[in-house]
């Protein structure tokens, strides 16, 4: 919205922002202003309440004098805005006094206490020269070659360089040979945030030989904590969204509940029984890429969150696609859904129900993930938020200009098809096929796990980066 | 925070650390246009770009109109969301004199 102010503003229109009265989203809404190259447009800030049907006499008069008022020599002003370059050497001191300078002030919103400028709240690795020299080795490509942010707030422009990425990944515990994945993290936008939700989020998969020559987690425990790989990796994907995405957590990442991944990262297993995601989604079979989903995304694992009682003990482990099917209709505000088997059990569904290929598996979902069109036409998400309008393409595809077609709304699941459609008929709840992926991961044994997210994940070479 | 050398106290070991932050682009940056001396006999634009308290602009407008009744108060619901526009909407946000705009959100 800030955005539109400011553009109006260029095209000679005197402008007025209605917003709410928050330091963060205030403190945002400059940033953004500044961006667009109007820093002074007028805002009129109001009470947080959504209930409210109409503003106190008081706000009418405050719109009158924001749009009457003579401007101040400030905001007549032009210029040229110039940011630190934030270039070289920080700063030499010892442990301790790298850590609070990393910290920083720790000005946070007034709601969630201190926050750090530039790291995640935890100690890390002094990043000296020596250390990002050595860190630099694990690719092949030049420190200086920029790194094109192709994330959420990519209209954002910070610049930053693959020897950026490299001190990140040294904050990060990183070893040199994982750089080309952080490289790949950055490429694919990092944790970045959002300006303004409950739980928006980041999720990567590596799918690929690298997994295996760095020594990722695929197996038992990939979403919990000891796996060095994993760890840092998911790491260096928080500082590289603060310090590379300028995210700041209560300021311009100003989620009210707050995510369940923030660059959570594991592994594809080697033994599936189906393609690897690496040749599902175009790529060679030994090449390395990483999956990315953002914005909201959720894998809730397996005995957590039962939504259909098991019957037999087969049941209870391996689950059936009955089961799969109970869970993600319980989705409402995705296009896409994620369903991670482990690979015994992905060999049992291939062999039981007959899902030869992926493909199938998704198809199955597709179709029998269904909800009312009577509720899918009232859904304030879909509808009011501007989610609805399923036609064309259905998630980012900038970086794929060759793979369109895999990004392709199914037909079936147009807003155009669905809006004739009676109350009671059974309507798709994802935008196609391609919008269902399925992740081989997991120890020996059965179990499988669910969620959702925008569509499908976009693909991203680590091979590029190495 | 302008980079600083910290002298130290003790034997510990210094570390000499490199900067982890991307830097923003130099921003050529505009005042704003001159605001109205009234707003008698003028048309604003109060346009609601959705995602929020759907009610709130279209009172903005109403009690607009009620503190300036010769004014020409256009609601305006955008067909686009937040900056997503459409030809339409930016015609219409460009037809006035003035525009408030906003989402309550």
């Amino acid at each position: 919205m800030s955005r539109v102010a400011a553009l109006l503003e260029k095209k000679g229109m005197p402008v007025v922002q209605e917003s709410f009265e928050d330091p963060g989203i205030n403190r945002t809404a400059k940033q953004s202003f500044m961006r667009e190259g109007v820093p002074a447009v007028r805002e009129v800030l109001t009470p947080q309440d959504t209930t409210l049907k109409a503003l106190p006499w008081e706000y009418t008069r405050k719109f009158i004098d924001a749009l009457t008022r003579p401007l101040t020599r400030d905001e007549m002003a032009s210029g040229i805005h110039e940011p630190p370059r934030n270039e070289g050497v920080f700063m030499t001191g010892t442990y301790d006094e790298v850590q609070k300078a990393f910290e920083g002030e720790l000005v946070g919103h007034p709601s969630i206490g201190p926050i750090a400028e530039m790291t995640d709240g935890l100690p890390v690795t002094p990043p000296t020269e020596k250390r990002v020299a050595e860190m630099l080795k694990g690719t092949s490509h030049d420190p200086d070659e920029p790194i094109v942010f192709t994330g959420v707030w990519n209209s954002a422009k910070y610049l930053a360089t693959v020897r950026k990425v490299a001190i990140n990944a040294v904050m990060a515990g990183c070893k040199p040979e994982y750089l080309p994945v952080a490289l790949a993290i950055a490429e694919a936008g990092a944790c970045v945030g959002y300006p303004g939700d409950s739980s928006f989020g980041h999720l990567f998969v590596v799918s690929g030989p690298i997994a295996r020559e760095i020594g990722m987690n695929s197996g038992f425990c990939y979403l919990a904590p000891g796996n060095p790989a994993n760890m840092t990796l998911q790491r260096a994907g928080a500082l590289i969204g603060i310090n590379l995405g300028g995210a700041i957590f209560g300021i311009n990442v100003l989620e009210r509940t707050g995510p369940l991944h923030w660059g959570t990262i594991f592994a594809e297993d080697k033994n599936t029984p189906w393609e690897g995601l690496n040749e599902h989604f175009g790529y060679k079979p030994d090449e390395s890429i990483l999956l990315s989903w953002e914005g909201k995304v959720q894998l809730v694992p397996f005995q957590n969150i039962e939504v259909k009682s098991a019957e037999t003990l087969q049941e209870n482990q391996v689950g059936t696609p009955e089961h799969a099917v109970a869970a993600l209709k319980t989705l409402t505000n995705v296009t896409g859904a994620i369903l991670s088997l482990t690979p015994d059990t992905a060999c049992i569904w291939k062999e039981q129900y007959g899902f030869g290929a992926m493909r199938d598996l998704q198809n199955y979902i597709y179709e029998h993930v269904t909800w009312k069109q009577r509720v899918w036409a009232k859904n304030y998400w879909l509808h009011t938020l501007g989610r609805g309008r399923q036609s064309g393409y259905y998630t980012g595809t900038s970086n794929h200009p060759d793979r369109l077609e895999a990004y392709a709304v199914d037909t079936r699941s147009s807003t155009e098809r669905l809006a004739r459609l009676p109350g009671d008929a059974d309507v798709p709840k994802f935008v196609g096929p391609g919008a269902v992926t399925v992740i081989v991961a997991g120890g020996t044994g059965n179990a499988w796990s669910w969620g959702g997210g925008y569509g499908r994940p976009l693909a991203y070479s680590i091979d590029k980066w190495r | 925070m302008k980079n600083v050398t910290i002298p130290h106290k003790s034997d510990e070991p210094m570390y000499t650390v490199l900067d982890p932050r991307a830097r923003e682009p130099e921003i050529e940056f505009r005042g704003l246009n001159p605001r109205l001396p009234a707003l008698d006999n003028k048309k604003i634009i109060v346009a609601n770009l959705h995602g929020g308290n759907e009610e709130i602009m279209e009172s903005i407008a109403a009690d607009l109109k009620k503190a300036v009744s010769s004014c020409d108060v256009v609601y305006y619901p955008t067909r686009g969301r937040w900056s997503d526009l459409t030809p339409e909407d930016w015609e219409i946000l460009l037809s006035g004199d003035a525009v408030i705009l906003g989402h309550n959100y």
